[in-house]
């Protein structure tokens, strides 16, 4: 579990964040579904901007299946109201670029990818693979979305989990102020409460203790690695420690893993 | 989710990379899912769902004009110091909602309208005020760790003189006030632990045969971990514990005793439905979860 962010940066955040960066800054041309006046550029960057996540379904030549892959887009979006949806033609010469960036000029189509809200690119899916349900899961919560995009961003990530109840939250958030000021803002800071279902899923993914009495932070070293978690008020020099230090202990440059036996 | 993990299309190394990755993602959710004890995480969604259903009005949109007027019933313990309203409070058994401000005094009015609607519907209860920069209160500003929080902020000091929570009076209204005041065993939980105790939660009714024999092995544990551990004992048709037996996932139509074991840090270790050894009840009151240091969370190669 321990792995999981720096999975998650090494193979799919890094990459993700780059593709996504690229898509939004490519002038590709054709836009349609949600928003069928607008560019696929232009109309990732209002999702974005309107916090939603995008489907997004590649087509091309030859794609008998094309309607159905936008019929699940669309059922998926109906799912999910905080989504829209964009088709992008792969042989429409003005979306080489997005076409040559992924490798896309071989596959087989059509594809339907998934961006979160903040515009990363989380997953894509073949049309037999996918189902609107499958599209909806793959969006990252929230605060999912927040890491994520911190990690992207090459920073660390001190999660605070919390209630609002919860006294001690202001102490050590104070705390992990004070760390990202050492850190020259290297570092973001994300509060997550222990009673927001919506969470559930990431609460679980880091192991923490929800039924804990007492606020804890979470560190993720900018390689997504959870480095600690403290439920004691933990000094910012602490922090920023555990916000930096990269553990060597195992799996570079070979084939074992350091997930769970 | 499982699907995600095959790769779209080999050319397709980078969406493929990001299957994999959600795959393993899937992988460790699911694996630290059935790392669970099970009761612990049924009791965790419990929790979530009730509080996630309601949305409270909050903040000055709480108060009514009527609540925002000045009392006229003058406060009987004006006199007292507020280290001695907190102490009186304590000795009568009282809550206290107190009202934290800073020197600027913003929005103390209405925080303390709000302290008083909350005292009205809790009568067992008082309201005090706390300027966290005046120096002669830096003793309880540091006791409620309130020196960075945002004021003004309304704390619950439960009767047995332990913060039992708070809220930002923005974020607050009366009814969450009152919910943050324990009720009495819950109070006796949050005082061991605020003595650094772990708990031993018993739970069971009067007719329950394995009641003394559980009771028996709690002693024991309590004995062997040198009295760093409390045994509360609460009975299953409480109605006015079973908000708190609930939130820590006991199943209260169990017909044989429950143990809870929570460490000191309030994390619940075990629950049981059937009578533990001592030894093992000692284990987890001092296992402490996911604390790792530094470095120290990578996993041995498999």
């Amino acid at each position: 579990m321990k792995t999981i962010f720096k999975l998650r940066m090494n193979l799919g955040a890094i990459i993700a964040v780059c593709i996504a960066a690229i898509v939004m800054s490519c002038t590709a041309s054709y836009g349609s579904g949600n928003s069928n006046s607008l560019t696929v550029t232009e109309a990732m960057a209002k999702a974005k901007k309107d916090g939603n996540a995008v489907f997004l379904v590649l087509t091309g030549t030859g794609d008998t299946l094309h309607e159905k892959a936008m019929e699940m887009a669309k059922s998926a979006n109906k799912l999910e109201k905080k989504s829209i949806v964009i088709e992008l033609n792969v042989n429409d010469t003005a979306n080489n670029k997005l076409v040559a960036l992924y490798g896309l000029s071989n596959a087989p189509i059509p594809i339907i990818l998934v961006f979160s809200a903040n515009g990363i690119l989380i997953n894509g899916f073949l049309y037999s693979q996918a189902t609107p349900e499958i599209l909806v899961k793959t969006i990252p919560s929230h605060k999912q979305d927040d890491i994520l995009l911190a990690l992207s961003n090459k920073k660390s990530v001190f999660i605070v989990v919390t209630k609002k109840s919860y006294i001690d939250q202001y102490d050590k958030i104070s705390r992990c102020d004070s760390a990202i000021a050492k850190m020259n803002n290297k570092a973001e800071l994300v509060k997550v409460y222990m009673d927001d279902i919506k969470e559930k899923e990431l609460l679980d993914l880091l192991k923490v203790d929800y039924t804990s009495a007492k606020t804890a932070i979470v560190v993720l070293n900018s390689k997504g690695v959870v480095n600690a978690t403290y439920y004691e008020l933990t000094n910012s020099a602490t922090l920023v420690t555990a916000a930096t230090k990269v553990a060597s202990s195992c799996c570079s440059g070979s084939n074992k893993t350091c997930g769970p036996k | 989710m499982k699907t995600n993990s095959k790769l779209i299309y080999s050319s397709f190394i980078s969406l493929g990379l990001i299957a994999a990755v959600m795959f393993l993602i899937s992988s460790c959710g699911s694996g630290s899912s059935s790392d669970k004890n099970d009761k612990k995480d049924s009791s965790s969604v419990s929790a979530m769902d009730t509080s996630s259903k309601v949305k409270e009005v909050t903040g000055e949109a709480s108060l009514t004009e009527a609540d925002l007027k000045t009392p006229t019933t003058p406060d009987p313990d004006a006199t007292l110091s507020l280290h001695g309203k907190i102490a009186k409070a304590q000795k009568n058994a009282n809550s206290v909602f107190l009202v934290v401000t800073d020197k600027s005094g913003t929005d103390l009015s209405k925080a303390l309208a709000m302290a008083r609607k909350a005292n009205k519907a809790a009568p067992k209860s008082i309201v005090a005020q706390m300027n966290r920069d005046d120096a002669a209160n830096s003793d309880l500003v540091k006791l409620y760790g309130v020196s960075s929080a945002p004021v003004p902020i309304i704390l619950v000091i439960s009767p047995s003189g332990v913060l039992a929570g708070g809220y930002l009076f923005e974020e607050a209204s009366a009814d969450m006030l009152v919910k943050l005041i324990p009720s009495p065993k819950q109070d006796l939980v949050l005082k061991a632990l605020n003595d650094n105790k772990s708990v031993f939660v018993v739970a069971s009714k009067s007719n329950f045969t394995d009641k003394a024999k559980a009771l028996e092995v709690c002693k024991a544990a309590v004995k062997q971990n040198g009295n760093k551990s409390e045994i509360v004992e609460f009975d299953l048709s409480d109605v006015a514990e079973k908000p708190f037996l609930e939130s820590i996932g006991v199943k209260m139509a169990s017909t044989t005793t429950v143990t809870v074991v929570a460490n000191s840090k309030g994390q619940i270790t075990g629950t049981f439905y059937e009578v533990k050894d001592a030894a093992s009840l000692v284990t987890l009151a001092n296992k402490i979860e996911s604390t790792c240091t530094p470095g120290s969370c990578a996993k041995p190669c498999n």
